[in-house]
């Protein structure tokens, strides 16, 4: 008995000591640090290993989803696939899910991430962005019958959002006297809501507009709760090389119209907002 | 420390709040596992069929489903039947249903290991049937059990860290907020680490500190404080 209680003294101790290198690891190498540029880019590691890995979230229609054979589809997939095909390398998705698109990439389980990603400068402390592929506002999913016509109708209502995406932030910045539920995906949000449990979902216009469609008995509120989003990919903070390729890729697809025939392809109309800069 | 930890340091108020959150669902799901696990455990060894059927598809139905599921049907499929539950009480319903299922064979088992022979002393005493439950059986049987309901108390605990999944901001709900407002993914996870070490051990020490003194002779569950400082023993470990 004495050996035993020892013995899990000393694997606290030790578990201990193990997070506290773990931390001062971290410390040490954070991306600002200048020694990231000798490490050798993500471009080559994609083009020797093969493969590309993309992050995308797949509970995210149209932007991504498992269609009915169980293969991922949608529009950031489309544009995987492309991209995959200009590298000449084959292409494995990855699913990602709001929370985890940035430890994806700081621990290298992905090269890029698509999924809608909103730029802010919280987030470009710890990793690195495209140039914009999409432009969103933000508004309401909710039911018909709820009567809400804006955020305005909300106070003292529940309203569903997704952790790790901007929108907890944006309700909060509101001000206003809302109930705000943090969901681990965006189906869990709209099941929320058509299941009463929240009166509304705060999304992404694209993304609430289709899934509106899937649904008659929701809506979308006619409004723009935010400033326009410029939603990019991400990619690890310190590799100029990959981002400039991606960059590239991004310029290409849309001077050559390609990226918006897919998004009409997914969202059944031309974008609603002009991509800046525009092309 | 440097700028990351302090940065969390801002953030322990929403810590403290969620623990404690994550006390209270813990608290009532356990009491209601509690009596449901009893209810079940004497139904299932009543003479009644029907009750013993009952107890029996309860225990096999939760037993053999996963529990992260049963929340999802608490939480998101009972408003089709007209039932609205908020997280909170969907949450301590689904909890407690789900332990509840596995502690009535805890109490069943416990039942089962009073001598039979006690039984029929106390019939031919002249000691009614309730009588014989409650000052012959239960006494017993409690003090068999007791370490290992310490055990699902503990697990429970650590369970309601899946009620993140219906957004009830309970700890590892708001770990995960945190996180992606702070971006500080291993600070966070650390700080959460040792509130629930802290939430377990402390809880571990209360049942323990409680089965010396109810129960007599005293029910040692911990061995004995010899090195001091933190101790990490599961209750069960006598």
């Amino acid at each position: 008995m004495q050996f035993t209680q020892r013995g899990a003294q000393a694997a606290l101790m030790f578990a201990l000591a193990a997070l506290l290198a773990i931390t001062g690891c971290t410390k040490v190498s954070t991306p600002v640090a200048g020694a990231a540029a000798a490490a050798p880019s993500t471009l080559q590691a994609v083009l020797q290993r093969g493969t590309l890995r993309v992050g995308d979230c797949l509970t995210f229609a149209p932007f991504g989803f498992y269609d009915k054979n169980g293969q991922p589809d949608g529009y950031d997939v489309d544009l995987a696939k492309e991209l995959a095909k200009e590298m000449g390398v084959k292409l494995e998705v990855v699913n990602t899910t709001s929370a985890n698109r940035i430890p994806n990439l700081q621990t290298s389980k992905v090269d890029v991430v698509f999924c809608n990603f909103t730029r802010n400068l919280e987030r470009a402390k710890v990793i690195d962005f495209t140039t914009p592929y999409v432009v969103a506002s933000e508004a309401l999913l909710v039911k018909k019958s709820s009567g809400i016509k804006s955020v305005k109708d909300m106070s003292n209502r529940t309203i569903a959002t997704v952790k790790g995406s901007t929108n907890g932030d944006e309700v909060r910045a509101l001000n206003m006297a809302v109930k705000i539920q943090e969901y681990d995906s965006s189906q869990a949000a709209i099941l929320a809501v058509k299941q009463g449990q929240a009166d509304a979902m705060i999304e992404d216009n694209n993304f609430l507009a289709y899934q509106a469609t899937l649904d008659p008995e929701l809506t979308v509120t006619d409004e723009s709760l935010v400033p326009l989003e410029y939603n990019a990919f991400g990619v690890k903070a310190g590799d100029p090389a990959w981002l400039n390729y991606l960059n590239l890729f991004l310029f290409n697809v849309n001077a050559s119209k390609l990226n918006a025939q897919l998004y009409k392809k997914w969202f059944g109309v031309d974008p609603r907002y002009p991509l800046n800069p525009q092309f | 420390m440097n700028y990351q930890w302090l940065t969390l340091w801002g953030y322990i108020p929403e810590f403290i709040k969620a623990s404690w959150l994550t006390l209270q669902v813990t608290g009532l799901a356990f009491a209601l596992a509690v009596v449901l696990g009893l209810l079940a455990a004497l139904a299932s060894l009543s003479p009644l069929a029907v009750l013993r059927f009952i107890a029996r598809g309860y225990v096999e139905i939760i037993r053999n489903t996963p529990v992260l599921l049963q929340i999802f049907i608490v939480f998101f499929s009972l408003p089709s039947a007209g039932i609205s539950l908020d997280a909170y009480w969907a949450g301590v319903i689904a909890l407690g249903l789900n332990v509840g299922a596995y502690l009535s064979e805890v109490f069943r088992a416990g039942m089962q290991s009073v001598p039979r022979g006690q039984l029929e002393a106390a019939a031919i005493l002249g000691l009614e049937p309730a009588q014989i439950f409650v000052e012959v059986v239960l006494p017993q049987a409690a003090r068999a059990v007791y370490p290992a309901i310490v055990n699902y108390l503990i697990q429970l605990l650590l369970g309601t860290s899946l009620l993140s999944a219906i957004a009830l901001p309970e700890l590892t709900g708001t770990a995960t907020v945190i996180n992606s407002r702070t971006l500080l993914y291993i600070q966070t996870f650390t700080v959460t680490l040792v509130a629930y070490l802290v939430l377990s051990n402390a809880l571990s020490w209360l049942a323990g500190q409680l089965g010396a003194r109810v129960f007599h002779p005293p029910l040692i569950v911990r061995a004995p404080r010899r090195l001091g400082g933190l101790r990490l023993h599961r209750a069960n470990r006598a």
